[in-house]
């Protein structure tokens, strides 16, 4: 068992995954993942190979996961067993210095010179039965437990964050108010595509009234989400809605709608109406008058026009073709107004315990922290000691001390010329 | 104008290249001199390029490839003028020089425009991500560079015990730690803004797969390096194939891979 538990704990068994993961990732990069089955019978060779083994969407398929699993399983392992050491490591580390009995011989001068630059750069010192010992750094012990314990931290939380976390993307038109299932209320205020200088620039402004009265007003924009009452409003995407206004001649009854998807409007049970079909900005006219669409790509600021049937209730009154903005087509007593076209945003509402996410930037900012100690805070323990005329000196410590020794050899080497 | 200045830095470290390269081979004191000259007036030109099309631009330039890739051979210049001042590494500008004027060359090919920021763009985190990545490159660049040279001088025939060598492995050990840091803070900070612009900290699109994987072959090489003790030509080879890595996700990945990462 205890074998075993090496075996996992190991670094060579750590590399072997990060090598595996690597390798599995950069699969995933050359795969397009999560398109339709079809895509991938049409579009590689291997295109039933890359489903039965799940590289369509292989981030998630159970043997990435399990190597997840097991880097998570490593690094514990690996954390625990640091963890028993680090407390100590400095102590251990000054009392074998001090035990030290030979190193680097150097004349008298040379020595005392070298004592005198470490002091100048101020080193820590204690000495014991004629030896002495400079150290500096030794918060660096802790660097390398602190990296491996905060990707644990980074991985578990992620997946905590990913697994417990909800996530959902609604269109919310003008007149169409979104209730979620906790009854918290959403109602769009304005939103735009451009700014007052006319830059690229999606900012959606909404109504937020929670179950128990609680009520916001807010702007959210890509990087800028609204946070409100243990959720996160995303600007994600947008869409183009047709704002049409329908207007009753004879009751006078007015009403605007905004449409977003195919529909039929129909004015009386004859099956009189209009059906509205796309909107395009991308047109031209021919010679006859006719439009005809160009691309179906929809460009703000463009004007647009509309396909749409319109029926007068038989099979051959059916007439379809475009329809421009600020037309009005009257079928029976009805008249129909396309005024513009219209932008609607698709709000991502997003739940994720505030407490996990402040965990994760913890972790972030302690493999940073980890990570400066292991390289940038190495710690060194010098031992120097007399020994007739001249005197020795050794340099150690648990990382590669190879920069240190040139440093000294350096500054022994210009105190000599000097 | 700014044009004009920007092929300009192009000439100046076409000139200091050639120099560069013949200081190295002819071993002249007054060569090396001009070279080291040469580096600061080239860098300092490079650098007020830099300076205006951010002032024009009204923002840090970094928002596309061609500002990345200028900035990408500012900060191999940077550091090479700091790695001489601080460890008196004279053969780097003989490697790193050319190694800018490509870069440059590169950039020089893709369109040079001033655009507005895109919206996923205008974050607080822009600065620290993309500055964090140039300085992060220069670094594995300069370790590639490093071992370039080792490699070089074991063709020659030095021995690995010697202290060239053992600095030049130095160097590339340090280069690396500090490249690996940053790009953990580009990989960090890319996640929390992630999570601000687009909902989810990963989203496994190939520019963050592929900086984790350039980031997982440089934790390979730092325990390899630190805890199996490997060190010299084995581990030059490792710094040298691993800048492949570095340059594919900073070119072949925008070139190749389109992701939520393209902002060519």
């Amino acid at each position: 068992m205890k074998k075993i538990l090496n075996g996992i704990r190991s670094m060579k068994f750590g590399i072997i995954l990060l090598v595996l993961i690597m390798a599995i990732s950069f699969f995933g990069t050359v795969i397009e993942q999560g398109k339709a089955e079809e895509f991938y019978l049409a579009n590689y060779g291997a295109g039933h190979l890359i489903l039965a083994l799940g590289l369509d969407n292989l981030y998630y398929t159970p043997y990435f996961l399990f190597l997840g699993v097991l880097l998570i399983v490593n690094l514990t392992l690996c954390s625990l067993v640091r963890f028993r050491s680090i407390f100590h490591a400095g102590s251990k580390r000054l009392a074998a210095a001090l035990k030290v009995k030979q190193g680097n011989n150097v004349a008298g001068p040379q020595l005392k010179r070298l004592e005198a630059y470490l002091e100048k750069k101020h080193y820590h010192k204690k000495s014991e039965d004629g030896q002495t010992v400079f150290y500096k750094n030794q918060i660096g012990h802790i660097g390398s437990f602190l990296v491996h314990l905060s990707l644990v931290l980074v991985l578990l939380l992620g997946a905590l964050v990913l697994y417990t976390g909800k996530s959902q993307v609604y269109g919310i038109g003008y007149d169409e108010p979104v209730t979620l299932e906790d009854g918290t209320q959403i109602r769009l205020v304005d939103f735009v595509v451009t700014d007052e200088e006319g830059n690229v620039h999606y900012e959606s402004t909404l109504d937020i009234t929670t179950p128990d009265g609680r009520w916001i007003t807010d702007a959210t924009s890509v990087n800028y989400p609204i946070n409100f009452a243990g959720k996160k409003y995303f600007q994600e995407t947008f869409g183009y809605a047709v704002q049409l206004r329908i207007l009753n001649t004879v009751t006078g009854m007015d009403d605007e709608v905004h449409l977003t998807e195919p529909v039929f409007l129909q004015t009386s049970d004859s099956g009189a109406g209009i059906y509205y079909m796309a909107a395009y900005t991308d047109y031209r006219q021919e010679p006859d008058g006719q439009l005809s669409i160009l691309s179906d790509q929809i460009e703000p600021g463009k004007p647009a026009a509309f396909l749409i049937s319109t029926m007068d209730g038989t099979e051959s009154g059916m007439s379809t073709g475009l329809v421009e903005e600020g037309t009005t087509l009257e079928v029976e007593d009805i008249q129909f107004t396309f005024e513009a076209l219209r932008p609607y945003p698709g709000i991502r509402i997003k739940e994720t315990s505030r407490v996990l996410m402040g965990c994760l930037y913890v972790s972030f900012g302690i493999m940073i922290a980890g990570l400066w100690f292991c390289f940038f805070q190495q710690p060194v323990y010098i031992t120097t000691a007399r020994t007739g005329k001249g005197g020795f000196y050794q340099i150690s410590g648990p990382r590669s001390t190879q920069g240190l020794e040139m440093e000294l050899v350096l500054c022994m080497e210009e105190s000599s010329g000097q | 104008m700014l044009n004009n200045v920007f092929f300009a830095s192009i000439v100046c470290f076409f000139v200091t290249a050639v120099v560069q390269i013949g200081g190295t081979v002819f071993k002249k004191e007054k060569i090396a001199k001009t070279s080291w000259i040469l580096t600061c007036v080239s860098t300092v030109v490079l650098t007020v390029y830099l300076v205006w099309r951010g002032v024009e631009a009204g923002r840090l330039p970094l928002a596309n490839q061609f500002e990345f890739a200028t900035a990408f051979a500012w900060g191999i210049a940077v550091m090479t003028i700091i790695l001489h001042l601080k460890m008196q590494i004279d053969w780097l500008g003989a490697i790193s020089m050319p190694a800018i004027f490509l870069m440059l060359s590169y950039a020089a090919l893709l369109p040079r425009d001033i655009t507005e920021l895109m919206p996923a763009l205008k974050s607080a985190w822009f600065g620290l991500h993309i500055s964090s990545a140039v300085f992060s490159y220069a670094g594995f660049a300069i370790a590639c560079f490093a071992g370039m040279r080792y490699l070089t001088n074991i063709g020659k025939g030095v021995r690995e015990d010697d202290v060239a060598m053992k600095k030049l492995d130095y160097l590339m050990y340090r280069m690396i730690a500090f490249g690996f840091i940053l790009l953990t803070v580009v990989i960090l900070s890319g996640c929390i803004w992630a999570e601000q612009a687009w909902s989810a900290f990963w989203s496994w699109d190939p520019k963050e797969t592929w900086a984790l994987i350039s980031w997982i072959i440089y934790a390979i090489y730092l325990h390899l390096r630190i805890n199996k003790k490997h060190s010299g030509r084995k581990m030059a080879i490792v710094a040298v194939v691993s800048m492949i890595c570095v340059i594919f996700t900073f070119i072949g990945v925008n070139q190749l891979l389109p992701g939520l990462h393209s902002y060519k």
